[in-house]
């Protein structure tokens, strides 16, 4: 019986193919797959979807206004990739303030496969600040390992 | 003033995904109150897999048609065989052939296929059976010329002649070596259909189409009929006691579970020549735990997914357990504003070096794009991606793609 690896060779032959119709300009049905190939580990480059990624609205002190002005990101090299970052939150009037860094680039042209990080400054100050992170389509593949905010807040009087 | 330093990082256990049951301050870290497009796999968060759709070459589209269903199946020659259904088409089934180059090629004899409703299927003893919400099953063996369409029908004469009536279904299984039809659509040869939404039909044990080693030539017999009158062990039962409809089937392994609207009913084989099985309602209530998502289901060994009213659920043989989480509103919102049929799956992998067991859920938006909801059964999370301009037409498999060159079909031989 016709073998790889010790596995039946049927197994890296199989594909998750997904029937699809494409709306876009030229309407046409199409079989698409996550897979890329029948073997190996597919592209996370996605050249027609971007992707985003929001963390929780972090409540640093209650009531009082954080500062941040550092992210953190540790990620794993899967080659270069363009991202931003958006801080929000929302100030004493009742308005949401934004902050949106300028692209910045993760990542190796020969990608190591290995962990590395980054360091951002971004200054936002407002309450309950948010963490959001952008990939534009086609912009690269991102993998992220973990992420620190780092800021300073004030101290609560009693 | 004091300085701080957040941590995200899923020191505790995988990424959470999504959470909208809580405002978006007191959710844990772990969580997200919003994404699209990224993959929680291995605790990373990491940008979802490219998805490549195929315009030319050996997997392309048959005809450029749109695809109500798909999939690989193992003939009893020995051959496995991968084969495409074309959406609302008088002549819809596809092989894949290995050529080279490999081409869709058409196999005629099949009944047609409704438009927008996906196809149901089974492998069962080597030949696969097909039905597509019509009155009428067809069945291709994967070696003769063309398939057979109504290889389901009441009386003995095959083809069947008028007197006699055929019928499909809108689901279709296998349980105990019983081929089972649920929610049939039943028309005399001649006449109109009649929808039976609580109706259940089996064949005899061991169904089998083949006689003198020809193909069809045992139809309506006592080797493979699903009518009672020929062989005692077929029969029908309409579950009239229960107050809702079949909205879909699930044979896990020594039990199979017929999902309704609001309840679950457990398919029992007994062993028993006249009465082959037992039908026992789990609950037969007005408001239930049922299915509301005709192919929103999914089946993958002996668990399957469905989607009730206020949750959505993992069955097991005897188990029922509740999956949808912290990201189940959002979910179930997007599923009311869904247009057409949800379609569903279940997959090990994406391909052979990607193993990650997931539920996958699409949701057509007014025809023009997707939401799809993915759940991991490893980490036990949600994430949602999006396809802005496409929409899902057939139920997505996973298929072989394999072949010896120069066999003329699709499949590969294991000797």
């Amino acid at each position: 019986m016709p073998e790889s690896g010790g596995a039946f060779s049927i197994i890296n032959s199989q594909l998750v193919l997904v029937p699809v119709y494409d709306t876009g300009t030229s309407p046409h049905s199409y079989l698409g797959t996550y897979g890329a190939s029948q073997l190996g580990v597919p592209s996370f480059n996605d050249s027609a979807q971007g992707s985003s990624y929001s963390f929780r609205k972090e409540e640093v002190s209650p009531s009082r206004v954080p500062t941040v002005r550092r992210v953190i990101i540790t990620y794993r090299d899967l080659g270069t990739v363009a991202i931003t970052l958006t801080l929000s939150g929302t100030n004493d009037s009742g308005a949401v303030t934004t902050i949106t860094s300028p692209s910045i680039t993760l990542g190796n042209a020969a990608p190591t496969a290995d962990i590395l990080t980054k360091f951002i400054d971004l200054e936002l100050t407002a309450f309950r600040p948010q963490l959001t992170i952008n990939r534009a389509a086609n912009a690269g593949p991102l993998s992220i390992v973990s992420v620190t905010l780092v800021g300073e807040v004030e101290d609560t009087t009693l | 003033m004091k300085t701080f330093e957040i941590v995200y990082s899923p020191q505790e256990g995988p990424w959470g995904g999504l959470h909208v049951q809580a405002p978006p301050n007191i959710i844990p870290p772990r969580f997200t109150p919003a994404m699209n497009d990224f993959v929680l796999r291995y605790a990373e968060l990491r940008s979802r897999p490219a998805f490549t759709t195929i315009t030319t070459g050996a997997i392309a589209t048959p005809s450029n048609a749109s695809v109500s269903g798909i999939g690989s199946f193992y003939s009893r020659g020995g051959w496995w065989h991968t084969f495409t259904f074309k959406d609302g088409d008088a002549n819809p089934f596809y092989e894949l052939n290995n050529g080279p180059p490999q081409s869709w090629i058409t196999i005629g004899g099949s009944a047609a296929t409704s438009a927008g409703v996906p196809v149901s299927w089974a492998a069962f003893r080597g030949v696969l059976y097909w039905t597509d919400s019509l009155a009428h099953v067809s069945a291709w063996d994967g070696a003769a010329a063309a398939a057979i369409t109504d290889i389901a029908f009441t009386g003995a004469v095959s083809p069947p002649i008028a007197g006699q009536t055929t019928f499909g279904s809108r689901f279709i299984g296998e349980l105990a070596n019983h081929l089972l039809l649920a929610y049939t659509v039943e028309q005399p040869v001649g006449g109109a259909a009649t929808i039976y939404r609580q109706r259940i039909r089996w064949s005899n044990d061991g169904f089998e189409p083949y006689l003198s080693g020809v193909f069809g030539n045992n139809l309506g017999t006592a080797g493979a009929t699903f009518d009672s009158t020929i062989n005692v062990n077929a029969g029908v039962v309409d579950m009239l006691d229960a107050p809702d409809v079949i909205t879909g089937m699930m044979m896990l392994g020594r039990v199979g579970y017929i999902l309704r609207s609001n309840g679950i009913t457990e398919v029992s084989p007994t062993g028993k020549g006249t009465a082959p099985f037992t039908f026992n309602h789990l609950w037969s209530s007005q408001q239930g735990i049922g299915n509301l998502y005709p192919f929103g289901t999914a089946q993958y060994g002996n668990m399957g997914v469905l989607i009730s009213t206020e949750q959505i659920y993992k069955l097991e043989p005897y188990n029922i357990n509740p999956i949808g989480g912290t990201a189940r509103d959002a979910i179930l919102t997007d599923l009311n504003t869904a247009s057409g049929p949800v379609r569903a799956c279940i997959v090990p992998m994406f391909s052979f070096g990607y193993i990650y067991p997931i539920y996958m859920l699409f949701i057509n938006q007014t025809n023009t794009s997707s939401i799809i909801y993915i759940y991991s059964f490893e980490d036990n999370n949600w994430v949602k991606w999006t396809m802005p301009t496409q929409y899902v037409t057939g139920l997505p498999s996973m298929v072989y793609l394999g072949g010896n060159a120069g066999t003329g079909r699709g499949g590969s031989k294991y000797a």
